[in-house]
């Protein structure tokens, strides 16, 4: 009974090459199944000697404690933090994907919302360990939930750092959540391929027993969009509360209000990138994506880039603008620190890597080639990257009392950590290509059905997204 | 092409009395504001700060009205078929709007903003530090020559916008055929996309001197883009209220307001209350948390002398209720519901604004006489030309494809 507007995608093919049902499962499916190429030893390798080292670095930290990292006052964040903001920003896009573009109904998430929701979960996994050890007694994090104790401790409410414990755990369950019961169809799908006895059980238990009845249908679909609306409100709030981390202070630099909706298009504007960095390589490695992750899914994730890094470099302009407009000698020094002051560089590069570069993607051809484009990608997670280094070191080291400025300097620890947590998410995100269907191969079919193969004449389906034949118009990007 | 002019013809006569009396309205407003800028109704700084709250309403207005047209160009929604023609028009009339504050500039800037009193700047080193941005090349005591400039670069980008999309808009509507139609809409995306970039950097200078300026010790970053969010719903409430109200008169019958495009419109609505609050709570909340008087003064003025109680009200009907109406489906079901729900966003919005403005003049809660003509002055010579600017075209694109399949498809 609800119609829906057609959406546009007709205009542009979501998918490559003659498909069938049988072709889209096969496609996919055979990829965790069949063995895997060199590089994905290479990969996969890489990335577990990444893990080692951040195996390493944490046992080290707790044996010696937080001194080994470059940390001290006033600047008593560091790289800890600037990780942190990093990571839960690159977890962005997944979240978008699987919930606002599919309220959207954006049919294109299809292709990539499972790569970028697993990519969401590392990422997390990889942003939580590091204000978890920052606090140097990890042992007693659980202190941070108000649990009823003995000694009547009780977490600062009014802290944001407590809010973002919140925030990130609910980030967390409902982006694993959400990632998993999107697997469930596809782990059937694998169930019913399986040769061995061992890999039938598995995915067996892993699918719950779906048999794919008009029943399990109905109830899937309602939790899918009773998620994706849990999901929602989630992709503004958890980075909006790790601006809060900072915005709540009175530190200059830190104290803007315009930081909620600016961090939460920065993260996103990371996640995206994050994503092409992942996804052209795949597309390499494992041909057979290519047909579901076109050309025009490429394009469309470079767009939401420059749109998002337009939010991004507004917001910097602004804090330029305002805080020469302000007229306050705190916020006007600041602006003159970051500009000539000891860690211009980090300004600068910001400036470059999230402000110039991603112009480019104005460029429809830039937006089609794949090499310009990962390197852009590559750029803009380093610029995004030093837009926290920016915020946390900039305004710290030199805040209100000459007296107490400082330097920051990581330490070889600091950078091992760092990198070893990106060693993790490489080896976690080929780990997960290894095993799981990489693309929805459930929701590629359903769409598929919908908007190229379910139609009789005009009134085909008149009940769900009424599909359409494809529009005579040509010309404009395609 | 696909609409026969004759069945239009009842909208259009609606259109048309509704000039008129916009006309008169508009005339007697500005009229009477006018008057009381010399004196005769009492005190004049009253009039010009009345005066100030119409032309900031309006302007705000039509630059939603400029902003949601802009956004529908770019990113080529459906569901901005059946109003772009009024976003348009309503876009097109902002350089009125800019030309009936020039009252203000040229006789009582004084009355409206506390930089341009020398003597307070003369002890106020803060104000001092921030005067080039008003007076440059001058100094605080001269002409504010940035500001007059920057006022007449606005009304100049703010028109080249309107009219570029405008043209661009009728070109669609008299090309040869649907083809053609598709391929003009899809060239207009660049160019609408790159205009936005250029329109939220010029609206943020605009509202630092038209807002943020009245009270000059006090910024905020969130400003510009909590207001370009208010314009937006303002001008998206505005163009449902009118489809709407038309929905049995051709060419806005049928398909143009199925619910389909209903339920889009009221999940827009829906967004944009989430999202307007969203912004308005941080910027809230983070005032709060700081602490410094700098920013504080803001909220301090709009949370006493009765101004708290619009604030209670605006949680209330502009967050809570807006939140629950537009979530529920059934108000995109039953027009009525969206209906009144449009009028709601238009009412709160007002208040809003109002709410924005006003108690940057007074500390207590207050509403002159001016407030309200100059009110319905602007709005009265805004809608004039607005209206008029809409009878001149095709009430909907024509020569354009998805709305032809919408108007042609399944019945």
């Amino acid at each position: 009974m609800q119609e829906a507007i057609k959406p546009k995608v007709q205009e542009f093919p979501l998918f490559e090459g003659q498909q069938t049902y049988e072709r889209i499962t096969d496609q996919i499916a055979r990829i965790p199944e069949n063995p895997h190429p060199p590089a994905w030893t290479v990969m996969f390798g890489i990335g577990a000697v990444g893990t080692l080292m951040l195996i390493t670095s944490l046992v080290w930290l707790l044996i010696v404690g937080l001194g080994i990292w470059g940390i001290n006052q006033p600047v008593a964040w560091g790289f800890a933090i600037i990780n942190f903001v990093w990571w839960i920003g690159i977890g962005h896009a997944g979240t978008l994907i699987s919930a606002i573009l599919l309220l959207l109904r954006q049919a294109w998430r299809m292709s990539i919302n499972r790569f970028a929701e697993a990519m969401t979960i590392f990422a997390v996994m990889c942003a939580g360990l590091f204000p978890l050890f920052h606090t140097g007694r990890p042992w007693v994090a659980y202190w941070l939930f108000p649990l009823p104790n003995w000694l009547a401790m009780w977490p600062q409410f009014r802290s944001p750092l407590e809010w973002d414990v919140f925030a990130v755990s609910t980030y967390f369950t409902v982006s694993v959540l959400f990632w998993y019961m999107g697997l469930i169809p596809d782990l059937a799908t694998m169930r019913d391929r399986a040769k061995s006895t061992l890999a039938k059980v598995i995915h067996g238990i892993l699918s719950w027993g779906w048999r794919g009845s008009a029943v399990h249908w109905l109830r899937y679909e309602q939790a899918y969009l009773l998620l994706a609306g849990l999901s929602t409100p989630l992709v503004l709030s958890v980075h909006s509360i790790v601006s809060l981390d900072f915005a709540i202070s009175i530190v200059p630099g830190w104290h803007v209000t315009i930081f909620p909706p600016y961090f939460v298009a920065g993260a996103i504007f990371s996640g995206f990138a994050m994503v092409l960095t992942l996804v052209i390589p795949f597309r390499i490695l494992y041909p057979g994506l290519r047909e579901y992750i076109t050309m025009n899914h490429i394009d469309w994730m470079a767009k939401v880039m420059l749109a998002t890094g337009w939010i991004v470099f507004y917001g910097y302009l602004s804090e330029m603008f305002f805080g020469w407009y302000s007229a306050n000698q705190f916020e006007q020094f600041l602006v003159v620190n970051r500009f000539f002051g000891p860690y211009w560089l980090a300004y600068w590069a910001l400036i470059f890597c999230n402000g110039v570069v991603p112009q480019l993607l104005w460029i429809p051809k830039i937006r089609h080639n794949l090499l310009l484009l990962f390197i852009i990608s590559i750029i803009v997670n380093i610029g995004m990257w030093f837009e926290r280094f920016v915020i946390v070191v900039i305004s710290l080291h030199r805040d209100f009392l000459t007296s107490a400025w400082g330097q920051y300097a990581p330490t070889i620890w600091d950078w091992s950590l760092y990198l070893g947590t990106i060693g993790f998410f490489i080896m976690m995100m080929f780990l997960f290509a290894r095993f799981v269907p990489m693309l929805a191969i459930a929701e590629l079919k359903d769409i598929w059905h919908r908007l190229y193969h379910g139609h009789g004449g005009h009134n085909g389906h008149a009940g769900k997204h009424a599909p359409a034949p494809a529009p005579t118009g040509k010309g404009g990007e395609s | 092409m696909s609409h026969p002019a004759s069945n239009e013809q009842q909208v259009r006569e609606r259109i048309a009395r509704g000039r008129s009396l916009a006309l008169v309205v508009g005339i007697v407003g500005l009229a009477a504001s006018l008057a009381g800028m010399f004196g005769i109704f009492g005190d004049p700084k009253l009039a010009f700060q009345g005066y100030h709250f119409g032309f900031f309403y309006w302007l705000l207005l039509g630059l939603g009205c400029l902003g949601m047209s802009l956004l529908a160009h770019a990113t080529r929604g459906q569901w901005t078929l059946p109003l772009i023609r009024i976003w348009e028009s309503g876009a097109r009339a902002i350089p009125v709007v800019m030309l009936l504050y020039v009252p203000v500039l040229a006789l009582g800037m004084k009355h409206v903003y506390e930089w341009m009193h020398t003597e307070h700047v003369a002890e106020d080193p803060v104000l001092q530090a921030k005067s080039p941005f008003f007076f440059w090349p001058a100094d605080y005591t001269g002409t504010p020559v940035f500001f007059l400039v920057r006022f007449v670069f606005y009304a100049a980008v703010w028109f080249l916008m309107a009219n570029f999309l405008w043209k661009k808009s009728l070109q669609q509507d008299q090309a040869k055929d649907p083809i053609e139609g598709e391929v003009l809409s899809r060239q207009r995306t660049g160019p609408a996309s790159g205009m936005i970039v250029a329109f939220m950097l010029v609206f943020t200078l605009a509202m630092v001197d038209f807002g943020q300026s009245l009270m000059p010790h006090w910024f905020s970053t969130m400003y510009a883009v909590i207001m370009v969010v208010g314009g937006g719903f303002l001008a998206l409430a505005l163009a449902v209220y009118m489809v709407l109200q038309w929905r049995d008169l051709p060419p806005y019958t049928g398909k143009i307001t199925y619910m389909p495009y209903r339920r889009d419109w009221g999940n827009f609505m829906f967004t944009l209350t989430v999202f307007w609050s969203y912004v308005s709570f941080s910027q809230l909340l983070i005032t709060y948390s700081g602490n410094l008087y700098e920013f504080t003064q803001f909220y301090l003025r709009r949370n006493d002398g009765g101004w708290q109680y619009l604030a209670y009200l605006i949680v209330i009907f502009h967050f809570f209720v807006p939140f629950f109406l537009f979530l529920a489906p059934r108000t995109k079901k039953v027009v009525p519901q969206l209906l009144a729900g449009a009028i709601l966003v238009l009412a709160i919005r007002t208040v809003d604004i109002f709410w924005q403005i006003k108690p940057f003049f007074a500390e207590t809660l207050s509403i002159s006489l001016f407030d309200i003509t100059a009110f319905v002055g602007f709005g009265g010579l805004w809608f004039y030309f607005m209206l008029g600017f809409l009878n001149q075209r095709a009430l909907l694109p024509q020569n354009e494809a998805r709305l032809m399949e919408v108007a042609h498809g399944h019945s």
